[in-house]
């Protein structure tokens, strides 16, 4: 059976600038990242001491109580040792079809996430096993509606297992797709991380399938926090109907590593160094507007932010974001000129400008204010986008969230806002 | 213009800047603080959690500057650092690459705070270029480290802004992979050879003008270029090159120390770089040169250091010509420092203003033989 790798280039919309980059939909990959929390009973610990340094001694921050408790080591034991534990539950996720007399079996990294009697549930990345298996099936055109039938995606694991995937659900807003198998076969449960706790500069790994298949199945690569709260934009070619549900546009919060991650990984688990899964890897960054080939400009979407989707889809199989009602334009990648235009006040750098209320919407029930900025959602610190996606998976509708903004005077406002 | 591709040693090889459609960088030099009780960790771990305190002072320094054409539209995005603080300025280095053709400079600090900038002046043969910004209250100046100590295989980091401004200070991490790499990024004359830092870390467009850590958060170096191909179809991965701070230092110190300023802060003059030649367009450093070659040239076989000279340009008024030193000839010294390769020599004259006599021992072919000479020769203005 011959593979064809199909990368498909979706566009990633730089909100208010007029590049765009290509961002390669990659299979499933595994990063692990090494949370911050302080581990004393790491193997081996061999942290330096950096307090003996005189790096920055002109940039003391008072603020940062530096007790070096921090140091996670990622070295080779550690991530043979990880890979050991992980590896079981790591997963390629398979879209078989048949077409035009030719068999095509298209893949995307996966794994098992929980377990409910003899059921394994597993995730995975929702555009990339979808849209191989839509340009695997037919030539879509836009707007048609595909059905998923029974029996088109297996569930491989690396020991040459393998089963019948049953199409639990997804949630595209956030690229989950979630499968499951029901066997009496004992398989590994990995340990689920929280992302919330990842800092900049942690270690992680990331397992994942690159699209040869079989023959790459379960790379491990390692790598670094590169940046947290990254907003991804993607939109689709094509407009694909799963089941009840439309693929349409995905607007969520991932973090960036710096493993090189390449197409088949996503929907692959990113591990810190705890071994914990914390992350779902989802995109890379391919190539910017000339030939360049970007490099290990990876994403991950937090595990944190997929907790109650993927719950919800497991109870109800579908799960059902909340909305506040409110249009939103990032302030920190405006132009001066446009913050001028928008009048944003001089001391607001970040934050979600509100550029509309929808009338009788949850924001507007609360007299929300056009014009003010976001700039804490649900508890955490929003800086953009971002930060309200991540937060409105933590929420269901009936919840009420409180919201804090600064106006144009820089004054700020705070709203309970029911969902 | 963006992404400029020079060709490197020859044309094999594809050298890309990295700056998005725009490349920049900067430096800071208010701070010098220089370990020099490095510890070099010498155990197993081959990844470490870079700690928290060190990345969050080094990318308080750090910086994106977005570029903007003559029309006002968006023409490319690079990095800076912040190399000095003074009265109510602060000073970026970055590369030229980013602010070249460039009207408006935005400048992006850490935390979102948007100033304009404006260039105070560059070195295009560095590829450095100043850029002053109204103090940002948020930010620091970058610890200035000392790149003469940078050891292959040691722990850095980058930080910059790949892309676009969403991945703003994008941190990357690797290790040195090489030192004292030659690079050429604007033509092959001796004045425009220079010396990089070559790392494994992932840099990107975008991320030129910004910084090259050592585990310690010391500044030392400004990630600059990438070998992108061998001009076939194969990508190269992981072949950047960042330039040492020191010689990055030096230019922006000498781009600002030029700049006239008037006391209520308005530039007068840019600030201006040093265009030193000695007027030699075709050399190559002595250990480069085949067996065959050296035979083919009759070079005895005790030099072993220096830097052959196979043209020389403004054959007329260059001062080596009148001074009747021809081709193949062998510069062995300058001004009684021993000429190594062609690097160090091109640093010797970069250093030496224009105008000033200096002293050279030469092997001077004659008559298929060389014979010593020592001439005194004048650094001329470079055409380049």
């Amino acid at each position: 059976m011959k593979l064809y790798k199909k990368i498909a280039a979706l566009v990633l919309g730089a909100m208010l600038l007029s590049s765009c980059q290509l961002i390669d939909k990659i299979d499933g990959v595994i990063n692990s990242t090494s949370s911050s929390s302080s581990q004393s009973d790491n193997p081996i610990s061999t942290s330096v001491d950096l307090d003996n340094t005189s790096f920055c001694q002109n940039a003391v921050n008072s603020d940062t109580n530096y007790t070096s408790s921090t140091s996670n080591v990622m070295n080779m034991s550690t991530a043979s040792s990880i890979f050991a534990e992980v590896r079981e539950s790591a997963v390629v996720v398979n879209a078989c079809y048949a077409y035009n007399s030719s068999e095509y079996n298209y893949i995307t990294s996966g794994f098992i996430y929980s377990k409910i009697d003899d059921t394994y549930y597993i995730v995975t990345n929702a555009s990339g096993i979808f849209h191989r298996y839509i340009s695997a099936t037919t030539n879509i055109t836009e707007n048609d509606v595909i059905v998923i039938k029974d029996g088109d995606f297996e569930i491989s694991f690396d020991d040459g297992k393998r089963y019948i995937g049953q199409f639990v659900g997804s949630y595209d807003a956030a690229d989950l797709a979630v499968f499951a198998i029901t066997t009496q076969d004992d398989i590994k449960l990995p340990t689920i991380g929280s992302s919330d706790e990842l800092e900049l500069g942690d270690s992680v790994l990331a397992i994942g399938t690159p699209s040869l298949g079989d023959s790459l199945i379960n790379s491990l690569v390692r790598g670094t926090i590169s940046g947290l709260g990254r907003r991804q934009q993607i939109s689709y070619n094509q407009t694909i109907g799963i089941k009840q549900y439309t693929f349409s546009v995905a607007d969520y919060s991932t973090f960036q590593f710096d493993a090189p991650v390449n197409g088949g990984m996503e929907g692959g688990p990113v591990v810190n160094s705890n071994g914990e899964i914390v992350g779902v890897i989802s995109y890379k960054y391919l190539n910017d507007s000339s030939t360049v080939a970007y490099e290990s400009l990876s994403l991950a979407t937090p595990i944190d932010d997929l907790k109650l989707p993927i719950q919800k889809i497991i109870e109800d199989g579908e799960f059902i974001k909340p909305t506040i009602g409110v249009s939103i334009a990032d302030v920190g990648p405006m132009t001066i000129v446009q913050r001028t235009a928008n009048n944003i006040n001089d001391n607001v750098y970040t934050g979600s400008y509100i550029a509309a209320v929808s009338t009788g919407s949850s924001a507007s029930k609360a007299s929300v204010g056009v014009g003010e900025v976001i700039v804490e959602f649900n508890g955490a610190e929003v800086k953009g986008m971002s930060q309200v996606s991540s937060q409105l998976l933590r929420l269901q509708k009936g919840d009420s969230v409180v919201m804090k903004t600064v106006d144009k005077s820089n004054v700020s406002h705070t709203y309970n806002i029911a969902l | 213009m963006i992404l400029r591709i020079n060709s490197l040693f020859g044309g094999a090889l594809t050298l890309i800047f990295l700056a998005s459609s725009i490349p920049a960088m900067t430096y800071n030099n208010e701070v010098n603080s220089v370990s020099t009780d490095k510890e070099l960790t010498t155990n197993l771990s081959l990844y470490q959690d870079i700690d928290n305190i060190v990345i969050e002072n080094a990318e308080k320094a750090v910086v994106s500057v977005i570029n903007y054409d003559k029309n006002g539209n968006y023409y490319g995005l690079g990095s800076g650092v912040i190399f000095k603080s003074e009265g109510s300025f602060q000073y970026l280095i970055t590369n030229y690459h980013v602010v070249e053709d460039g009207a408006t400079f935005e400048v992006v600090s850490w935390d979102m705070q948007r100033v304009y900038g404006i260039v105070i002046g560059y070195d295009s043969i560095q590829d450095c270029a100043v850029i002053r910004i109204p103090k940002l209250e948020n930010a620091n100046v970058a610890v200035i480290g000392d790149s003469s100590l940078v050891v292959v295989g040691e722990e850095v980091f980058a930080i910059g802004n790949p892309a676009d401004i969403s991945l703003k200070n994008t941190i990357t991490r690797g290790i040195v992979s090489g030192l004292n790499r030659v690079v050429n990024e604007t033509g092959t004359y001796l004045e425009q050879q220079k010396h990089a830092i070559q790392l494994d870390l992932a840099i990107n467009p975008g991320n030129s003008g910004g910084a090259l850590f050592n585990e310690y958060g010391e500044l030392i170096g400004i990630n600059t270029l990438k070998l992108t191909s061998d001009g076939g179809t194969a990508k190269y991965e992981g072949i950047n090159l960042a330039l040492p701070i020191s010689d990055m230092f030096l230019a922006a110190n000498r781009i600002l120390s030029s700049a006239i300023i008037a006391n209520d802060g308005t530039l007068l003059q840019n600030g201006t770089y040093t265009k030193s030649s000695l007027g030699i367009a075709n050399f190559y450093s002595l250990r480069d040169i085949s067996l065959s070659q050296r035979n083919q040239l009759n070079i005895p076989s005790s030099v072993i250091s220096g830097v052959l000279v196979r043209n020389i340009y403004g054959v007329l008024s260059n001062p080596l010509n009148t001074n009747n030193i021809g081709e193949d000839s062998i510069i062995v010294s300058y001004n009684g420092t021993n000429v190594v390769d062609k690097v160090q020599l091109r640093s010797l004259v970069y250093n030496t203003l224009i105008g000033t006599n200096v002293s050279l021992t030469i092997l001077k072919k004659v008559n298929n033989s060389y014979q010593t000479v020592v001439v005194t020769t004048k650094i001329v203005q470079s055409q380049y």
